[in-house]
């Protein structure tokens, strides 16, 4: 009786694979998930102010504007000219949020896409080919797991010396290791299947096989992880620009915003709430929809 | 067991020899010139060679290596660049406050995540699990740096209850506890759910169920054991995050800990002691998992193996 | 004269001051009018309070501590020979009980205190100075002060040099009597002697822990005795009992506080918790805005200009600031208005390299000097100069969230003229180093006198033997110097003062910086603390402060 229930779950499972294939199911699986719905139309508002940013924005982003402050030097709030405030040295605090999304995504999925190939590449060679590759691959694997990902971030940032560029490349060249992992697992289990099997009798090569079975097997788990990816990887390029070792001035990105507002939101609360909500928003968004991806796709991932 | 011990002793030894490599490679590969670090520009070139024997870093890579690899064994982590004192001395005073945060960050995740895990289970699919699932992943995505100003400035300041900052008392560490715990309760929430739904669709709950038991005295008389022991045992992964995380909180609350003083390396370009913090926490991470993965092997022999 | 300072790094003094930021001494009275006014209360004796301090001291060693975050506590363990009476600039014993200049102006003779005792219980004397004096002359040590005694002091190099075992032109005819003898009269040397530099130390507690140690375990003669130190933590400073000063300190304990968040200190000083924010934590401009205009605490201030320059150190050898008209564009392309501003008006723009209250100081700049703030023009002399597209730079900053706020003013300013600015911002040793690296288009800097004397600003900073010690434009001009050489021995009088306002102009003719502003500093103290002022040279007075009832 039991067994049977968690069977169902299963097939349930499967059937929401097969789903999304067929286009009239779209609907089926944003209502069945509807995290995916939420996520999903956030991530994409997000894009689309990025792609439009210039026609979005009223001002320009690192123009710094004599009417922003006032004769003391206090940022002028939120007014007829500048809607959401100006900042600390008078630039305008809506055009710098909304710059600063193509900052954020540049970052988070530039550097999701460097751990995605690591951490895929690394994981298929590893589980497809097991033995002493798999194992020294698994062993720096949790050597890199083993460091305070923040921490390490850091330490790199600040060895290169800060920019847009290093930013993304020590978080991407450092964060693969999940990745690698759970692709490692993925692959473990597709290579027993049957017909991956009977592909190795036939004769096929290693690099067919891994194209053509395995890897569009893996799909999904990554996709899942990726997604969540892009939401850390915003985050933690805002802590980096936050502590001062991320993006520089005058790119405005929602960290180095809020590290101005922070010095200044007693005066200007307006310095802090419209950058920190972007980067609640975004993380959030991408959070949602990877849940919701997750959800749907593979009920395994989940721990 | 004995077998496993051993087989988990070399893995870890090995992770740690990784990390000894890694934060070489980084610490005198990536920055350039060590030499000119510590001579500066203008030295004359018979100088700047004298130095980099005296450093031996006109020795071959691997030798250097292992100087490096004897010295770490010997406690030896070097001077710091910005004031001259041993880093081990200045890594070993801040160590303890750090331990403190991490472990009271650590409880913090564990009080709201596991309750909110059975809440979330217990009332899985309704409306109750969606509110606070959606607090939960609300949580995850707040910015930490956000949250800890925010404290400060409308608790300890506005409201007057608690502290601005600083370290030495109880007081000093709830705020930035809360802040480092609050984005990671999440993590256990959604663990402590999965297995308990995990749980709940096993023979003897539903039993229970049958017999007519509240669903919250099953919770706690059947489920609470075996949904709780995964979410202990994420701990030893967790260590990691909260390492990371006491980077922020720390230099928001002007906490004297590790992260602290990574900050003040960083901002004075003080490598030694940037790279021994780094170190000194993956250590620490490789350990409390080792510790974990012990622990729960000697609670349960069956599961941990794997 | 040829004068090698080479060690003499006073720019590090700025540093901490960069990271304070805008900030200012006294020239007027002992209590500026915001401690008058709450002062009804009656002293109490004894009495502890906290302080923040915005950074960990770099130094605790006076022949090391040479910025003014250290001087905050240095100037408290230790006592030099002479020191600045509490509300002016002028010297009086401090260890020495009477002094004396021969007619020569060449030999110095100071009568010390007797009974003074180290906080060891040790007495001090003349032998305690001398030893200090081999210390800062120790090339082991490495002091930054060294420039200021070699080669003045005869017999100094040898020592230094290692050619001699003890410093010829130091010597103590008894116990309680210090004799220095210098090469040739110079009007600033008492001045030179008040630096924290050249205290009394107990050289057999030195040696017994070595030069390591003491730079984090000081132990000196003075007011206040080291009880604890957390590096990075906080520090605090026990009552000397023995003090020879008497009635002072008038508190028990200080428990300083670093707290590298201005924001936070500000919040503590609103709380009660804080006793002043003065030489030892910025006041943040928000916090700055909010103070001044909430009636509780805008009386609680306390302002006073600064004998100080903020300033752009320009790479005079480097292209393209080796060539004159792109640093006279440069200096014209800077609204330095609008950097007052982000000051919150705690400054006064300049164009000139000598402060107003600085002897020398030219009220109005000859027209030709006077480079004021007109884009058009900047734009016409660079396009002059060969850089009509612009090109590409780099500035160094602290980073602090003031100077960064500034430098992007600037960079935006330059960014007008075609000028592409890159900021590197860095803090503590690796900004100074930074600077004297030489390998920046610029520097943004500032610097606060050592002691009232225009030398003190003219020589040290734009001497070409201060590249690139001090002088971190690398401006070498064989004529300035010559200038300077023949002024340094005028003694201190109109005829000095003439002479170093001819040397500022033909300094400005290259226009080797852009001078941006003269700051004012702002104090903020508790209406129950007594005895708190804002002195010309020195840092925070805290011997003198008291606590009232409250």
């Amino acid at each position: 009786m039991d067994t049977s229930q968690i069977q169902t779950t299963n097939v349930s499972t499967v059937n929401n694979r097969t789903g999304l294939k067929s286009r009239n199911k779209v609907f089926k699986v944003l209502r069945t998930y509807p995290m995916i719905l939420v996520g999903g139309l956030m991530v994409f508002t997000l894009l689309l102010i990025a792609i439009f940013a210039p026609l979005i924005a009223t001002h320009n982003p690192i123009t710094q504007y004599p009417t922003g402050i006032s004769d003391i030097g206090a940022p002028k709030g939120p007014n007829s000219e500048f809607i959401f405030g100006a900042d600390s040295i008078g630039r305008d605090v809506f055009s710098r949020v909304i710059y600063g999304t193509r900052v954020s995504l540049e970052v988070g999925i530039f550097a999701s896409l460097i751990s995605l190939f690591i951490g895929v590449t690394l994981g298929v060679v590893s589980g497809y080919f097991g033995k002493w590759v798999d194992m020294v691959i698994m062993r720096i694997t949790d050597t890199m797991l083993a460091f305070p990902f923040l921490l390490f971030v850091i330490a790199l940032v600040a060895v290169l010396k800060p920019s847009i560029t290093n930013v993304f490349i020590a978080i991407g060249v450092l964060g693969w290791a999940m990745m690698t992992r759970i692709v490692r697992g993925e692959v473990l289990k597709v290579k027993e299947l049957e017909y991956v099997q009977s592909a190795k009798a036939l004769g096929a090569s290693n690099f067919v096989i891994i194209f053509k079975e395995i890897l569009p097997n893996v799909v999904a788990p990554v996709i899942v992880m990726g997604t969540l990816l892009v939401g850390q990887n915003i985050m933690l390029e805002a802590a980096l620009s936050f502590l001062g070792i991320g993006i520089q001035p005058p790119t405005a990105s929602w960290g180095n915003m809020l590290q101005d507002g922070m010095n200044t939101y007693q005066i200007a609360p307006w310095l802090i709430y419209l950058p920190g909500f972007a980067l609640l928003w975004a993380t959030l968004g991408f959070n949602l929809l990877g849940d919701g991806l997750r959800d749907w796709l593979d009920p395994t991932v989940g721990n | 067991m004995a077998a496993y011990l051993v087989r988990r002793i070399l893995g870890a030894f090995i992770v740690l020899i990784g990390i000894s490599i890694i934060t070489f490679i980084i610490a005198y590969a990536v920055p350039g010139d060590p030499v000119r670090t510590v001579v500066g520009e203008k030295a004359s070139p018979e100088v700047v060679e004298q130095v980099r024997h005296t450093m031996g870093l006109d020795r071959p890579v691997y030798v250097q290596y292992f100087s490096y690899l004897n010295r770490l064994a010997h406690g030896d982590l070097g001077f710091s660049y910005y004031n001259n004192q041993p880093v081990t001395h200045l890594i070993s005073e801040r160590f303890g406050a750090t331990a403190v945060l991490a472990l009271s960050g650590w409880a913090v995740e564990i009080i709201i995540g596991i309750p909110l895990g059975l809440l979330t289970a217990v009332y899985n699919r309704k409306i109750t699990d969606y509110i606070l699932s959606s607090l939960a992943i609300i949580g995850i995505s707040l910015p930490t740096f956000w949250l800890g100003m925010w404290f400060i400035y409308n608790i300890s300041y506005k409201m007057g209850i608690l502290p601005i900052g600083g370290s030495g008392d109880i007081k000093n560490l709830i705020l930035p506890s809360l802040t480092l715990g609050i984005v990671g309760a999440a993590y256990y929430q959604r663990l402590v759910k999965t297995s308990m739904l995990e749980v709940f669709s096993q023979d003897y709950i539903r039993t229970a169920h049958a017999n007519g038991a509240s669903s919250l005295r099953v919770t706690f008389r059947h489920g609470f054991r075996n949904g709780v022991i995964p979410a202990v045992t994420y701990a030893g992964m967790d260590i990691a995050f909260l390492m990371g995380g006491v980077v922020i909180t720390e230099t928001v609350f002007n906490y004297p800990g590790i992260g602290q003083l990574a900050m003040q390396s960083i901002q004075h370009l003080d490598v030694p002691v940037i790279m021994a913090t780094v170190l000194l926490s993956a250590i620490c991470v490789v350990v409390m998992n080792f510790i974990v993965d012990i622990l729960y092997f000697l609670i349960d022999p069956r599961i941990s193996i794997s | 004269m040829a004068k090698k300072k080479t060690t003499k790094m006073g720019m590090l003094v700025l540093i901490l001051l960069l990271i304070l930021s805008a900030c200012s001494s006294n020239s007027t009275g002992t209590d500026s009018k915001g401690t008058t006014k709450g002062n009804d209360g009656e002293a109490v004796k004894g009495g502890k309070i906290n302080i923040d301090m915005s950074a960990d001291f770099s130094h605790l060693d006076p022949a090391m501590c040479y910025d003014f975050g250290c001087y905050e506590v240095v100037t408290q363990f230790y006592n030099m020979l002479v020191t600045y009476e509490p509300d002016s600039t002028k010297l009086v014993g401090s260890a020495a009980e009477e002094f004396n200049i021969s007619d020569d102006g060449l030999t110095y003779t100071f009568k010390l205190k007797k009974g003074v005792k180290f906080h060891n219980g040790t007495e001090m004397t003349a032998q305690s100075f001398i030893d200090e004096f081999k210390r800062i002359l120790d090339p082991e040590v490495g002091s930054p002060g060294k420039g200021f005694i070699d080669p003045l002091v005869i017999g100094s190099t040898d020592f230094s040099e290692g050619k001699a075992k003890e410093i010829s032109g130091i010597t103590a005819p008894d116990p309680y009597t210090l004799v220095i003898k210098i090469t040739e009269p110079q009007g600033t040397f008492l001045n030179v002697l008040a630096m924290p530099f050249f205290p009394a130390i107990d050289k057999q507690y030195v040696d017994s822990i070595g030069n390591k140690e003491f730079d984090h375990k000081p132990m000196g003669t003075g007011p206040w005795k080291l009880k604890s130190y957390n590096t990075g933590k906080d520090m605090v400073l026990e009552k000397n009992a023995d003090y020879f000063v008497a009635g002072f300190p008038k508190l028990d304990e200080i428990t300083i506080t670093f707290e590298k968040n201005a924001q936070s200190s500000a919040l503590k000083f609103k709380q009660g918790d804080t006793a002043f924010i003065g030489w030892n934590q910025l006041i943040g401009s928000s916090d700055f805005i909010q103070f001044q205009q909430d009636s509780k605490y805008k009386d609680l201030l306390q302002s006073q200009t600064l004998v100080s320059t903020y300033y752009l150190a320009l790479n005079n050898q480097v292209k393209p600031f080796d060539n004159k008209l792109v640093r006279q564009a440069v200096n014209m392309a800077i609204d330095k208005e609008k950097l007052v501003k982000l000051n919150n008006g705690r400054a006064t723009a300049t164009n000139q390299i000598l402060p107003p209250d600085m002897p020398g100081y030219q009220k109005d700049l000859p027209a030709e000097v006077d480079y004021k703030f007109n884009k058009e023009k900047a734009k016409e002399l660079l396009k002059e100069a060969g850089f009509a597209d612009g090109f590409k730079t780099t500035m160094l900053t602290t980073s602090s969230d003031q100077a960064t706020k500034e430098a992007q003013s600037i960079q935006s300013d330059l960014k007008e003229i075609g000028i592409d600015v890159e900021i590197r911002p860095l803090s503590g040793s690796s900004y100074s180093d930074g600077a004297r690296s030489l390998k920046y288009g610029m520097v943004s800097t500032a610097w606060f006198q050592d002691y009232p004397d225009p030398s003190n600003f003219l020589d040290v900073l734009l001497n070409g033997s201060e590249v690139p010690a001090n002088n971190w434009a690398a401006y070498n001009n064989p004529v300035v110097n010559d200038m300077l050489k023949k002024a340094s021995t005028l003694s201190p009088g109109q005829e000095r003062w003439a002479a170093f306002s001819e040397i500022q102009l033909e300094v400005l003719k290259d226009a080797p910086w852009v001078p941006l502003y003269t700051p004012v500093r702002y104090a903020i103290v508790q209406p129950w603390l007594k005895g708190f002022y804002q002195h010309p040279v020195w840092m925070d007075p805290l011997q003198n402060i008291s606590v009232t009832k409250h």
